[in-house]
This record gives C-alpha cells, structure tokens and sequence, in this order.
C-alpha cells in the first residue's frame, strides 16, 4: 500500500499560463514516454521479478515515477488556471477543453489517450529489464 | 494571465519545506542504492541517519504550519488541518 506526502518532491509554482507549453508537457504525463507509463510499467513488472531486491528497486522507482506525474500535473494545472474563452481559442487549447475542461486527463500531446500498450510487462527477467532500460532513456 | 499563485508562504517555512525536500531527495537515492547493495553497512548508516534527520523536520514542520504525513499528525483538535490547508499542487504552499 502506499502513504502520501502532502508536498510536491520539487515545487513548482508558475506565475504565467501559458496553455500552448501545457499541451506540449501533457505528455509527460500521459504520452507513450511519460511518467504515468514509468510508473505502470515498474509497478506491474514486479510481481513476477525473482529476485527480491530488483522487484524492490523496481517498486520503489514505481513509487517516485508516482511523484513525478504529480509534479507534471501541478505544471499543466498551473499554466491553464483562470484561463478566459478567448485564450483558450487562441491557443488552441480549445481541442483539450471541449472535452476536459481545465481537468487533468492523460493523453499525449497529439491528444491520443494514455494506453497500457505504451509498456510491457512479460514475466521474463530480461525482457522485462531491457523494455525499462529503453524506456527510462526517453522519460 | 496570471496563473493566479495562492500567496506564496513566508520564507522559514519555505526553507524549512526545502530542507525536507532535499533531506528526502538523499533517502530516496539512498533507498534505490541498497535496493540492490543490501549489505552496505556504510549506507544503511547513512539512511539511518538522514531518515532520523527527515524525522526530526517533519515534525518540526507539523508543528509549526501543518501536517505533511497522516503519520505525524498536528496536535490541534479544533480542526482537520490535513484537508483544510491548500495541497501541494496549488502552487503557494511549497
């Protein structure tokens, strides 16, 4: 089970909107390469890992890769807060909000929604550990 | 526009909450470390040390401005300041 920290594990406070940089940074979020897929991925993959201590690392990368989505979130939520109609037009943010408001919701910048098939988990020690290390070396 | 921070806290506290940051940021590479480095007893000294640090701090802050673990609650009984106070996410609060 999990505990919460009720910070940020960097703070992040922006004193601009800007929601055309958010589109962008969603996917760090729910993109094929987020934080959201790290996480997923770590947490899945342990269950079947033999050895006790990598099923730890892999629970608790699992567990930052959880903060790190938070702290993207924060980000989104900060640069699209208090937005008028007219900004959200302009910037196109429009395409977002029509279905999700000023909501977070993962998808990736392309507007293409977070999928488990952006990760695998397969039960075997080596495949299992090379798709983190390709992954980890685009998030 | 302005993204409409909440007032930014006063700066000990600020300080303070970075302290903390920080102090976890050392636990948290320390933790990964001896995932894998079990027998480190060079480490495990280490987390020991920054965990009792972490400890200390949490507290200290719980005291002063409000919780930041369930597990080290605040002493007031007037009020659940856990769900009252702004979360982190909001911008001024860390």
């Amino acid at each position: 089970m999990w505990n919460y920290e009720k910070r940020l594990q960097y703070p992040v406070k922006i004193t601009q909107t800007n929601p055309q940089i958010a589109q962008v940074i969603i996917s760090q979020y729910g993109g094929p390469d987020g934080e959201l897929a790290a996480s997923m991925r770590y947490l899945a993959q342990r269950y079947t890992m033999p050895y006790n201590s990598v099923a730890g690392v892999l629970t608790d990368i699992g567990t930052e890769e959880l903060a790190h989505f938070e702290m993207i979130c924060a980000i989104v939520y900060q640069l699209t807060r208090n937005l008028t109609p007219e900004e959200i037009k302009e910037s196109g943010f429009d395409k977002y909000y029509v279905d999700h408001t000023l909501a977070l919701w993962p998808q990736a910048a392309g507007g293409i929604p977070f999928n488990a098939c952006e990760f695998q988990s397969k039960g075997d020690v080596i495949t299992d550990l090379t798709e983190d290390m390709a992954a980890d070396a685009t998030n | 526009m302005n993204a409409g921070c909440k007032p930014c806290m006063d700066s000990e506290r600020q300080k303070l909450l970075q302290e903390i940051s920080k102090i976890d940021f050392v636990l948290k590479d320390l933790n990964l470390y001896l995932d894998t480095h079990p027998y480190d007893q060079q480490g495990m000294e280490n987390f020991r040390q920054y965990n009792a640090l972490k400890n200390k701090l949490v507290k200290d802050y719980t005291e002063k401005y409000g919780p930041l673990v369930l597990s080290c609650v605040d002493m007031d009984i007037r009020e659940w300041k856990w769900a009252i106070q702004d979360w982190p996410w909001e911008g001024g609060y860390n």
